[in-house]
């Protein structure tokens, strides 16, 4: 690892650092969590670093608990998945200079969160598998180590809902969303989407509202008379890059 | 549930993958630029779609959570000054913890 490397590396890591201590946390829930619906520590564990899937994960432990099947567990997991399409497809043009064999590794990676850090690196960076690993890895080493605290010492963890912690997701996300408000068009956007997302929470699966939305957004953006061309291109010189 | 844990997870595991990795990279020829720009637009669709419920739905039911709403227009407020993530960040959630914990009133 060069110089640049090492130092995007670093910056993954400490861009993801607000979030990593929050993976610990809801990872700690969860170990605590799926230990009440039954499952023994290394099932926990495994579910963390195989599926790497807190939404999936909770679903699944709580599906356990209730005595469901096989393939409505599975069925369940491909539903809360479906909004990873999305985002992979936005992802897209920043993943074109990497090899088949790096994008198979960093797909593992891909979490809401990582894909809300990622993204906004590449609005002012050239896209680079160190920044992605740094923050990828930081949050699924917090996971596991989360899920084995929650597993190990579950009844010390405290309400993350009484602390108000619940919100800490949300506050990187609208901040991290504040960079994509550029334009009227774009808050407008995202103001119809977020009513469309909420609308939609009644009356379809979890994990599909986001599908929606972001299909919306596309519909929105793909027809405008106006391409705005700028988002997805990558700064190509130094002149471009802002500092952080 | 009688099948093996372990199967359950990495069946688990190979739909989450899959969905992660299905569009991750796709051939450059396929983008032009109109669709260039309504990908663009995806990231204001799944960050909407991301905080919105979490503002206006409690308990399955539509509501407004004022707290958290206030606490993402200090957050955007903080990042249109300072444009820092972090500040925004500890500043919105500070908040929010405090009035949690009773030691700011709302």
């Amino acid at each position: 690892m060069n110089t640049s490397e090492t130092a995007a590396w670093k910056q993954g890591v400490l861009d993801a650092l607000p979030i990593t201590a929050s993976y610990v946390l809801f990872g700690a829930i969860f170990g605590m969590l799926s230990g009440q619906a039954g499952l023994a520590a290394w099932e926990s564990m495994a579910m963390s670093l195989f599926v790497y899937s807190g939404a999936a994960q909770f679903a699944a432990s709580s599906m356990i608990a209730e005595h469901a099947g096989f393939w409505a567990i599975i069925l369940t997991t491909c539903l809360l998945n479906v909004r990873h399409f999305l985002m992979g497809l936005s992802l897209s043009p920043y993943y074109q200079r990497f090899s088949p064999a790096q994008v198979n590794a960093l797909a593992f990676l891909l979490t809401d969160e990582q894909y809300a850090i990622t993204l906004n690196r590449f609005r002012r960076y050239p896209s680079d598998t160190s920044y992605i690993l740094g923050v990828g890895l930081s949050l699924y080493i917090a996971w596991g180590a989360g899920t084995w605290l929650g597993t190990a010492a579950g009844q010390w963890i405290p309400d993350p809902a009484s602390l108000g912690l619940g919100f800490s997701f949300t506050a990187m996300f609208v901040a991290l969303a504040y960079y994509q408000l550029s334009s009227v068009v774009r808050i407008l956007t995202f103001l119809l989407c977020g009513a469309a997302a909420v609308g939609l929470t009644f009356v379809l699966p979890n994990g599909l509202p986001v599908l929606v939305a972001g299909l919306l957004a596309f519909a929105v953006g793909y027809f405008l008379p106006a391409p705005e061309p700028t988002e997805t291109t990558q700064p190509q010189n130094a002149k471009e890059v802002e500092s952080t | 549930m009688s099948t093996h844990p372990l199967l359950l997870y990495l069946v688990m595991a190979a739909a989450t993958y899959l969905s992660r990795r299905a569009f991750l990279r796709l051939p450059s020829r396929h983008f032009s630029v109109r669709l260039k720009n309504g990908l663009s637009f995806i990231p204001l669709g799944i960050f909407a779609s991301l905080i919105f419920p979490s503002l206006f739905v409690a308990e399955g039911q539509l509501a407004v959570q004022p707290l958290f709403l206030i606490a993402s227009a200090v957050c955007l407020a903080v990042m249109a000054v300072s444009r820092n993530v972090f500040i925004s960040f500890g500043v919105s959630l500070g908040l929010v913890v405090l009035v949690s914990l009773g030691v700011i009133p709302l």
